[in-house]
């Protein structure tokens, strides 16, 4: 007897190769494991071009982010690295985001655009986040080859964007972060992440981290598991509302993924490890930069067939 | 803990599979039309279960001897809704104007034996449906929409006229054997679906025979559409539950190793 490799997807009106869809999850694991990155931004647009309808791959891949997440988080809560305060704030705008990219993607699938969208946002992220990181580690590569010069002295003034952000109303303490911030803040960006998580699938770990260390000032201990927290409750917001207003969650496929890339985190952390960290980074750009190439290419070129459908399947 | 997951992904998976392949095995009683056209079908139904990934059509019967065969698999006609694409801004292409195909089936499928007529073949395949489909757009004609539709379905593998094998035995008693495998491709959508066989010589019908086969969901796909399509929000309360779950079960197993995708 045969052991069957095909499973039907009935949410994706499809059937897919067990292989390799657990063979795609591995490898975003994989990637996850060495680069010590989600891989959400990396499994939509891959499982898009494997067949399944974007607005599936978008939102399976939230449900597989929920699995993802769960153990990391509980791990990091036991260890005291979640800022509960400053999660919940940030899950609360998360929450509203998430509400509203879910309906901006019902709207969007009812005119036959909601596919576009994905992509476009994709090209945008992946090409931002991909640039950047090109550019910093080609910096920091060559800073390491020149001899280190004395760093200037700084100015005692605070930075524009300090005073800014001092000047916001809803100032409270945050003392597991041990930081003094507007409630505004984590809020608004709760909301950014919560809103990029509806559209594109993604737990937006790659935009949470920078913006917790560099705009919100988080030691980055907590900025892990406060991360993980927020995209842990997000993520399973964005399931609910994507399953309930758009039927595009496919629990099967979330699953295989996620035994996928679960099984690649493990050997990705061990690869990673005996890697040089800055070639790391400009391995993973380029990989980011590759996919949002092929993206953008799809974009722009005559599409082989000039009609779609309207609402999924 | 392992064993009995094991167990129960197992039960999904094959326990729908053994009950469709048991739907599968009963062929449909011999259709009989006049004009000595006889055949017999099987499975009598599209059972989709969770590890369907198309499936072939076996159909056999007789016709008169001299006659050509053409085997055809449609969907019923009905109006479908798409979006036809052009560039925005100059630049990138996106879903711009609506496009309307009226009695359009959701999927044609032939199979001829050798020695059809062309034009036969062309008004019994795939060509002869698109004639009686009526494009209805304000901004696209009627031509490219329907070219497109063509390539459209054609990618799906849901329109062709090359679905497969027919053949012909050798005449006896005034009568012709003859078999025909249709594959079907797994984006075969539950529906009512209509098998047709027209017996033909020189251009001309001698008889049809129809049988009429329902495609439906069963087993674990049942389960989940009905759930995800009508129950939305407790299907995603369940599947973050099954996620979570999944989330602690593989974290147990690969423990220590801390972190976690996001």
């Amino acid at each position: 007897m045969s052991i069957p490799m095909t499973l039907y997807l009935p949410i994706a009106g499809n059937s897919v190769n067990i292989l390799s869809v657990l063979g795609l999850g591995g490898a975003v694991g994989v990637l996850s494991g060495i680069f010590g990155v989600g891989g959400g931004f990396l499994l939509t647009p891959l499982l898009i071009m494997m067949g399944i309808p974007p607005t599936v791959a978008a939102a399976s891949d939230s449900n597989q982010i929920v699995g993802a997440s769960t153990s990391g988080t509980l791990v990091h809560f036991r260890m005291g690295n979640v800022d509960i305060k400053m999660g919940v704030l940030l899950l609360i705008g998360g929450v509203i985001g998430g509400v509203l990219g879910v309906q901006v993607i019902k709207v969007l699938r009812a005119m036959g655009n909601a596919d576009f969208l994905i992509s476009v946002t994709y090209v945008i992220m992946l090409g931002g986040v991909g640039g950047y990181m090109f550019f910093e580690s080609l910096t920091a590569m060559r800073k390491s080859k020149r001899p280190e010069e004395p760093a200037p002295a700084k100015a005692g003034k605070p930075s524009r964007y300090a005073a800014v952000i001092g000047s916001l109303p809803f100032q409270m303490d945050f003392t597991r972060s041990g930081v003094r911030q507007s409630a505004i803040l984590p809020l608004f960006f709760g909301g950014l992440v919560g809103v990029l998580s509806a559209i594109m699938g993604v737990g937006g770990g790659f935009i949470m981290v920078p913006v917790m260390v560099y705009l919100l000032r988080m030691p980055m201990h907590v900025v892990v598991g406060t991360s993980l927290f927020q995209i842990l409750f997000t993520c399973i917001n964005v399931t609910i509302m994507q399953s309930w207003q758009n039927h595009t969650v496919d629990f099967v496929l979330a699953l295989l993924l996620l035994i996928g890339s679960s099984v690649g985190v493990q050997f990705g952390a061990k690869i990673g490890r005996k890697m040089h960290g800055e070639q790391l980074k400009i391995f993973l750009s380029v990989l980011v930069l590759a996919v949002m190439v092929k993206m953008l290419f799809e974009l722009l070129m005559r599409p082989n067939v000039l009609l779609a459908a309207v609402g999924g399947h | 803990m392992r064993r009995m997951l094991i167990i129960i992904l197992a039960a999904a998976l094959f326990i729908p599979a053994a009950a469709s392949a048991a739907l599968a095995a009963s062929a449909v009683p011999a259709i009989s039309a006049d004009d000595g056209l006889h055949f017999t079908s099987s499975p009598n139904e599209l059972a989709i279960d969770a590890l369907f990934d198309g499936t072939t059509i076996t159909v056999s019967g007789t016709v008169p001897e001299g006659a050509q065969v053409i085997v055809r698999f449609i969907g019923l006609p009905e109006t479908i809704h798409m979006k036809w694409k052009e560039k925005a801004m100059g630049l990138l292409w996106m879903n711009r104007q609506n496009v309307n195909f009226e009695d359009a089936p959701s999927v044609c499928l032939t199979a001829v034996t050798e020695g059809v007529d062309e034009a036969a073949r062309k008004h019994y395949g795939v060509e002869g449906v698109l004639d009686r489909i009526k494009v209805e757009s304000k901004e696209i004609a009627a031509e490219p929409a329907l070219k497109e539709f063509l390539l459209y379905k054609e990618r799906a593998k849901l329109y062709t006229d090359d679905a497969g094998k027919a053949v012909l035995e050798p005449p006896k008693d005034g009568f012709q054997d003859f078999h025909a495998d249709l594959r079907l491709p797994s984006r075969i959508t539950p529906g009512q679906y209509t098998l047709e066989v027209f017996a033909l010589r020189d251009g001309q019908i001698l008889a049809k025979g129809v049988s009429h086969m329902d495609a439906k969901f069963v087993g674990a796909p049942a389960m989940m559409a009905g759930m995800a399509f009508n129950h939305g929000a407790l299907y995603g309360i369940l599947a973050v539950i099954a996620a979570i779950i999944g989330g602690l079960v593989i974290g147990r197993i690969f423990q220590g190793s801390g972190g976690g995708a996001h």
